[in-house]
């Protein structure tokens, strides 16, 4: 997470610099590039800290460079802000993104395997599919809509003054 | 039955579908049918090309600077990626400013990232795989496995999308929930 944190932030700033009136493919290019870059210093450091980490991750650790935040969104969303906005837009959606990683590992790990970070707790029923990539897909896909579920009620309760009326009058 | 047997191999080497890579490719390019064939397409070609490629990188690029992997097939992508825009410019000018959407979809994404480490992974797991042909073929299996899984997502998008899904889950997570189950069920075939 903190890889991804880092590795997305750095490559966003510093793919801004890239000039705004190059073709499409050119930027997008450059801007894997930097991140292609950014991502040996990023390697080297959680080695360093985290190596267990790493074996485990494998091959979706190199492909943290070419997530949607650097490859896409850094040019058709971020490169139309102004810096500041910029940054401010860019670490909300980093956040957006850990906190999203935080609780479906928690409770994919815990489900699946009955651990939080490692250390064995006291579940009683574990469903070892969650661990597997079908349960990933299936598992995001029902937090995802649960979230859009709680957002639409806040989102009504906050359009009929949150006094429970729902009629409109 | 050879082909059933080649059909149920490329579903159990599937990318998207074994590994979840590549999904948000496939969800942007879902949107319509031509648009999802088209840039399974090219992505087919960007695998083939690029692990052909990777071959060649991984022959090369000794072991120690092993970081420098990602670099190496960034840049083996992006020669790719303008290459492809100028073939597409040069002998079907018509038909370029529609065509390079496709292009521009398929170049960066973990599909094409993820096969290029999948295969080299395998092949160091595997010595007998670490061929130039190998590599080729491998990427055309996967980008043909892209095809495949787009055909199945293309299959129901419409009614994952449709009124009679609740608004929460209609879209996305309905997609999300059906490319699961479609993984459950390759997962068994495996």
């Amino acid at each position: 997470m903190t890889d991804f944190s880092a590795i997305t932030f750095l490559s966003v700033i510093l793919g801004s610099f890239v000039p705004k009136r190059l073709p499409y493919a050119a930027k997008i290019i450059i801007r894997a590039v930097i991140a292609s870059v950014v991502y040996i210093p990023v390697r080297t450091v959680a080695r360093e800290f985290f190596p267990d980490v790493i074996t485990r991750v494998g091959i979706y650790f190199p492909l943290l460079a070419v997530n949607s935040l650097i490859v896409v969104q850094s040019e058709t969303k971020f490169a139309r802000m102004k810096r500041g906005t910029m940054i401010a837009s860019l670490v909300f959606y980093i956040l957006g993104f850990d906190a999203v990683m935080i609780v479906t590992a928690f409770l994919r790990e815990l489900l699946a395997y009955g651990t939080i970070n490692g250390r064995l707790v006291d579940a009683d029923t574990l469903i070892s599919g969650l661990g597997l990539p079908f349960g990933g897909f299936i598992f995001l896909g029902l937090l995802c809509g649960l979230y859009r579920k709680v957002r639409s009620v806040i989102r009504r309760e906050n359009e009929t003054g949150g006094d429970g009326n729902v009629s409109g009058n | 039955m050879f082909l059933v047997t080649e059909l149920v191999t490329l579903l159990a080497t599937n990318l998207i579908l074994t590994q979840a890579l590549g999904t948000s490719t496939l969800f942007i390019a879902a949107g319509n049918r031509k648009n999802l064939l088209w840039t399974a397409i090219t992505i087919t070609v960007f695998t083939s090309v690029g692990s052909g490629a990777a071959y060649t990188i991984n022959r090369i690029l000794p072991h120690s600077a092993a970081d420098l992997t990602l670099l190496f097939y960034t840049l083996i992508i992006g020669a790719i990626y303008v290459l492809f825009l100028a073939v597409l410019y040069y002998t079907d000018f018509a038909s370029f400013a529609t065509a390079r959407k496709y292009v521009h979809i398929s170049a960066f994404n973990c599909a094409v990232m993820g096969t290029l480490f999948t295969i080299t992974e395998r092949a160091e797991a595997y010595p007998e795989l670490n061929t130039f042909i190998r590599f080729v073929l491998s990427g055309a299996e996967a980008g043909t496995g892209f095809i495949l899984a787009a055909f199945i997502l293309t299959a129901a998008y419409r009614k994952l999308n449709s009124a009679k899904v609740p608004a929460s889950f209609r879209g996305f997570p309905a997609m999300l929930v059906y490319l699961g189950l479609i993984s459950m069920a390759v997962y068994a075939l495996r």
